[in-house]
């Protein structure tokens, strides 16, 4: 009698618990079904850069080039290359072509001087357009070489949402807390995007043209060396330089191609106005690098071969 | 009566579904929460690169275990590297001491003189120009057979414009015997040497048989004996001609096998031109053409073309060596799932 009552509790236990057990499986498998695999992006694959359902939401990071008409072949190999790594890429350029049918065109005329207004157009374009697409923002050449997943992990040790600006940091006179290289590329939080936009792009816009002088935040006008000018209206707008380096204080954008990092440890221009000491040789480079300049053409795929594709075989690492 | 008879059992079936449909949404939410907690960390894993750096100058003590594992340590087999190259580029052999040359067991620079920038060059008497390039190597083949025969099981010969990766060869040669003539590296097919011949640039490796074997008939040439060349033989001991070509021939007579050195999936180890143009070359090098028509194997365009083993990385120049160094033992991805492990 008290075993079968027995049994009928334990029986009344497992159905009732069927429930909660079907329910946890079928969660778990929905999950797992709908979340893509955390997937190597080898160097063969063909996977875009998509954001995942479980790409932690404060780390998606958009990624614009600067390119133009006669370069957008390198803007191809970006897109093959380490582009496809980017949550969202962009490349903003003077004219779509059969290359690149989807770039952005911006009102500027395409030319270096011209810089400045470009990268003026291209922030409040992505003021308009994408603020809410990523919580970071790089900006690079096309003639950069980008590793997201160290840009991931530098990144994930600031706050997305404030207002801050990473990249390799030079010294300047009139910019107390330093500016960002232009040519290694930088990155700036969704934040510092709204306020340069808000704060001062926009209203620089509407204001009259000729009381540009005095209370401007910004540099008016499309010439003037971007990075430096970008640097000054960053200040201005209480958008904070922050410090990229890694924890042994070793660079991690790197402002001149790698040859030259590595042979020319006392470059002058660097040793003078780098904003924290470089340091000689092989130590100039952290193990963490997050972009490398002057990487050209098919020299990008010769990096994401070098990078991505050759192994070293374990069992022969000398210990 | 039976229709309210039927309407409370399926009122009471009604409510046990609703009992078990709550537990099973309940149990289906704690089964999302704890996918996401658990699969939370390998969001951001992609770690193709298995790279372990390790400071050449702290190596005191080498562990080998073999690919599968089953093997107990084995006598670990011995690389001597000779790295050819010249007075006006005596800076490049410094760089290779700095940078993949720390990971041969023994290394060698044969040139023509030796000097301050390299005052471990090993002088051979030849007149140190391309179009002697033949008669330097059989000078350093010589050099190698009466001073260095037992240094080694392995003997890799490369230009000091060459960037090699010795863990992967070292990986590559633990297939072969080294007791064996043998000779490994980047195949071209040509008439006159019906196995084919091993690519000077991206360099190529020789056993201590093989040495012997090549420098014995050479020294019976010399004395105007035939040794163990044949009586119509194509083996040319001049100074003069195609490096690469002549040892291929002579090797092919003296019996040394022309190993096939592609990975398991038969591509190409050792990368004869810049990694440029093994990768691109079909997009911009007009000269291309020699490259596909003459390689021993099909080769394979785009990022195809190259074993995720590479072995060596030829036309690798002055401080391009050390951008190879660091971008292949330095730099490192980012892991987050390494805090898991």
């Amino acid at each position: 009698m008290t075993r079968r009552f027995h049994c009928g509790k334990l029986w009344h236990y497992i159905r009732s618990s069927k429930g909660i057990v079907a329910g946890f499986v079928l969660g778990f498998l929905a999950t797992r079904l709908l979340a893509p695999s955390p997937v190597c992006e080898s160097f063969e694959s063909e996977l875009g850069g998509q954001p995942t359902l479980l790409q932690l939401k404060h780390c998606r990071i958009l990624c614009w080039i600067t390119t133009s008409p006669n370069t957008h072949s390198r803007a191809q190999l970006i897109k093959e290359t380490w582009g496809r790594r980017c949550d969202k890429l962009l490349f903003v350029s003077s004219a779509q072509d059969d290359r690149l049918p989807d770039a952005v065109v911006l009102p500027m005329n395409d030319t270096y001087e011209n810089l400045w207004g470009k990268t003026k157009e291209a922030l409040k374009y992505l003021y308009h357009h994408h603020l809410d697409d990523a919580e970071w923002f790089y900006k690079a050449d096309d003639d950069t070489y980008a590793v997201l997943e160290n840009m991931r992990h530098l990144l994930s040790s600031f706050n997305s949402s404030a207002a801050i600006h990473l990249g390799f940091k030079y010294k300047n006179p009139n910019i107390q807390q330093g500016f960002m290289s232009g040519g290694s590329g930088y990155v700036l939080s969704k934040e510092a995007i709204r306020r340069l936009v808000e704060t001062a792009l926009l209203k620089m816009d509407s204001s009259d043209i000729s009381s540009n002088s005095t209370g401007s935040l910004c540099v008016s006008g499309p010439k003037g060396h971007e990075d430096v000018n970008l640097g000054s209206c960053l200040e201005n707008v209480n958008v904070t330089a922050g410090d990229s380096r890694d924890e042994n204080k070793i660079e991690r954008f790197l402002p001149l191609s790698l040859n030259d990092m590595i042979k020319y440890p006392t470059d002058t221009f660097l040793q003078q106005w780098a904003f924290y000491p470089i340091r000689q040789g092989m130590e100039c480079c952290s193990p963490y690098a997050v972009s490398f300049h002057y990487v050209k053409e098919y020299e990008l795929k010769v990096y994401e071969y070098l990078i991505y594709g050759l192994r070293i075989h374990n069992n022969y690492i000398e210990t | 009566m039976s229709v309210r008879f039927l309407l409370e059992i399926y009122q009471r079936r009604l409510c046990h579904c609703i009992l078990l449909w709550r537990k099973f949404l309940i149990g289906f939410v704690c089964g999302i929460l704890s996918t996401l907690f658990l699969l939370r960390p390998t969001v951001l894993s992609c770690y193709p690169r298995t790279s372990v750096e390790r400071e050449a100058s702290s190596i005191q003590h080498i562990s080998l275990l073999t690919a599968n594992g089953s093997e107990i340590s084995k006598k670990r087999d011995r690389i001597l590297c000779w790295v050819i190259t010249s007075p006006k580029t005596h800076s490049r052999a410094q760089l290779i001491k700095q940078t993949w040359g720390k990971r041969c067991d023994k290394l060698l620079f044969m040139s023509s003189i030796r000097d301050d920038t390299l005052p471990e060059a090993i002088p051979l008497p030849v007149d140190d120009t391309y179009a002697n390039l033949w008669g330097k190597t059989q000078e350093a083949l010589k050099y190698l057979y009466h001073h260095h025969l037992d240094d080694a099981d392995w003997f890799y010969k490369a230009d000091d414009d060459t960037y090699a990766v010795m863990e992967n060869m070292r990986h590559l040669l633990s297939r072969y015997n080294a007791s064996l003539p043998l000779h490994l590296g980047f195949k071209y097919q040509h008439p006159k040497v019906q196995q084919g011949f091993m690519s000077g640039g991206s360099g190529y490796v020789l056993t201590g048989v093989a040495i012997r074997r090549f420098v014995e008939a050479a020294l019976a040439r010399s004395r105007h004996l035939r040794g163990n060349l044949k009586s119509n033989s194509q083996c040319v001991l001049d100074h003069q001609g195609p490096e690469d070509l002549n040892l291929g021939i002579c090797l092919e007579e003296l019996n040394v096998t022309a190993v096939d050195s592609r990975d398991e999936n038969k591509v190409e180890r050792f990368l004869p031109w810049s990694l440029e143009d093994m990768i691109c070359g079909h997009l911009k090098n007009p000269g291309f053409w020699y490259l596909r028509e003459f390689s021993y194997y099909t080769l394979k365009q785009d990022m195809k073309c190259c074993s995720p083993y590479a072995v060596a990385f030829h036309y690798v120049k002055d401080y391009q060596l050390k951008v190879y160094e660091y971008l292949i033992y330095g730099l490192r991805l980012y892991n987050h799932s390494e805090l898991v492990n």
